[in-house]
């Protein structure tokens, strides 16, 4: 009953802010929609294959007045089947060296969990690790300060600090399950940083840090390590990141792990092949402990979209002969 | 304290001295060089999505973008500045070629005044190198061979401007109606630029060779 309200309710507001984004006042102050979705044709190797139309989400941004600015996202998934508000935040941007932002806002830990829309991920789907282990797409109700300082010609430190409501759920529970914690389950709040370095010779560097109580009552904590690493130079790009969740739980502290590495290159403007590995580990021999290898490219008809063509490897790390392999196609745009 | 909470401590206690040091090593550097808009575009904008042309908004929606933008790029204030003088300043460039004739800035209009005035006392190709290495450089390269770090992902890709047959045979009126208007995804100049200065980038144009 619930979720079907809210689904009425993200409907009308999708529909509301879209219509007073082009048609009201309000697009003179500033205001406009964005957006991105993604459709894809997934063929797994042990089973039926399928359309998806994965995502459709639109994006209200607005510079409402002087130095305030507004915006929101709205995600409707898999044909509608699952509408949820991915953020809606207040950014206010007047001070020199820190921008601060109240609402529900995509938690800024690491790299992909920003940086996972489908038109900008080269690769479809989730790297291992980013979905279990770091709940990507994770974000939260709270504040957020961040900000950057100069650091020579076009570089900079970039700085992030957040408090947020944070995860909650069972002891040793799933962390993905934990996420919505959208009216605080107790007084624990969550707090969280990430530290980063951006060259003008294509380095982008980071390190994150999230932690907080995601059991009162037991007075279990979880703690999220981080490190994203980036180099771009002349159509070629690597990337990698790693991420480690300390859990406690009643039987001892549970450490999980997650890591990718990628690797691109711009052939021509219209093409760029790519190839990607990722991994997560969970504690013991779990058979969640899972690897995977995407090969394929990506087309560029414009600078809005792609079709990406890519085969998945996906296998067990302790049973390397389960396998659940994926042929996926992915028209994908941004606009 | 959980032995987690401690091990949480450590490690922002050495983010923080790390953090730290770096800010000293670098500070200096910093009030020294401030990037142009141009090449905070071209330095930033690839580095998360393929970038978008600098005619895919006009001024007013530039100006809502580039705060969204420089939010989730985390970029300075200073370049955020640049990076908005520089978009939405080639925005009302293009608009204002637009109103003024058809997307062409005639030399009879105000504006074709001043580059006449302008020529009249210029133009130094090495002041027009420097502006260029600033403005330009970023999509065109620093030799005009059209490889700027920003020209990967740019479609159409930038032109050779060593190439005979190509900006070599355009006169110079041509050369600053493009200049100052822009084209095919090229941002305009005539609201970032003087009229001297895009007779100076002209002037440098001319003494680009293969």
């Amino acid at each position: 009953m619930r979720a079907a309200m809210a689904k009425k309710a993200a409907v009308c507001l999708g529909g509301m802010l879209a219509l007073a984004a082009t048609t009201s006042p309000a697009a003179g102050q500033g205001l406009m929609v964005t957006g991105y979705g993604n459709m894809e044709f997934v063929a797994p190797q042990g089973g039926k294959s399928t359309f998806d139309a994965h995502n459709l989400n639109l994006i209200v941004i607005g510079q409402l007045r002087g130095d305030l600015f507004a915006a929101g996202e709205i995600e409707y998934e898999h044909g509608g089947e699952e509408i949820a508000l991915e953020y809606a935040y207040l950014a206010f941007t007047r001070w020199k060296y820190v921008n601060v932002v109240a609402g529900k806002f995509i938690v800024p830990f690491g790299s992909f969990n920003v940086n996972h829309p489908a038109w900008i991920n080269k690769v479809p789907g989730r790297p291992f690790g980013f979905d279990r282990v770091l709940p990507a797409t994770y974000s939260d109700v709270g504040l957020l300060l961040r900000g950057a300082l100069a650091a020579g010609y076009l570089s900079r430190v970039t700085w992030d600090a957040w408090i947020v409501n944070g995860l909650a759920g069972a002891p040793g529970g799933d962390l993905r399950g934990m996420r919505d914690n959208l009216l605080d389950v107790d007084a624990n709040k969550a707090v969280g940083g990430r530290l980063g370095y951006v060259s003008r010779v294509g380095f982008d560097l980071g390190a994150s840090i999230h932690t907080g109580t995601y059991n009162d009552s037991l007075a279990l904590d979880v703690t999220f390590l981080g490190a994203d690493a980036t180099f771009q130079k002349a159509g070629f790009e690597v990337k990698g990141e790693w991420v480690q969740a300390t859990q406690q739980a009643a039987a001892g502290d549970q450490k999980k792990r997650g890591y990718y590495a990628q690797a691109s290159y711009l052939l021509i403007p219209q093409m760029e092949p790519t190839v990607r590995f990722s991994q997560m580990e969970f504690p013991g021999d779990s058979p969640r402990d899972l690897r995977e290898f995407s090969f394929g490219f990506s087309v560029y008809p414009s600078d809005l979209g792609a079709l990406r063509l890519f085969y998945r490897v996906n296998k067990q790390v302790t049973v390397p002969e389960v396998r659940d392999n994926q042929f996926i196609a992915q028209l994908t745009v941004g606009f | 304290m959980s032995l987690a909470r401690q091990h949480t401590q450590q490690w922002a206690g050495r983010w923080a001295v790390a953090a730290l040091a770096l800010a000293v090593l670098v500070a200096p550097a910093t009030a020294q060089q401030k990037a142009s808009g141009a090449e905070v575009w071209s330095s930033n904008c690839g580095r998360c999505h393929r970038v978008r042309a600098v005619d895919a908004y006009d001024a007013r929606q530039w100006e809502t973008v580039v705060t969204h933008m420089a939010l989730a790029a985390r970029l300075t204030y200073d370049e955020t500045q640049a990076v908005r003088e520089f978009l939405v300043g080639s925005a009302r460039a293009r608009q204002a070629g637009s109103a003024a004739n058809g997307g062409q800035v005639a030399a009879s209009t105000a504006n074709g005044g001043l580059f006449i005035e302008a020529a009249a006392r210029c133009c130094d190709p090495k002041v027009g190198a420097s502006i260029f290495k600033a403005q330009c450089a970023a999509c065109h390269g620093q030799a005009g061979k059209g490889d700027g770090p920003a020209a990967t992902a740019l479609n159409p890709r930038p032109p050779d401007l060593r190439a005979a047959g190509r900006v070599a045979e355009l006169p110079d009126d041509s050369l600053v109606q493009v200049i100052t208007a822009g084209r095919r995804g090229m941002p305009g100049y005539g609201k970032t630029l003087s009229a001297e200065q895009i007779q100076e980038v002209v002037a440098f144009i001319r003494t680009l060779k293969p």
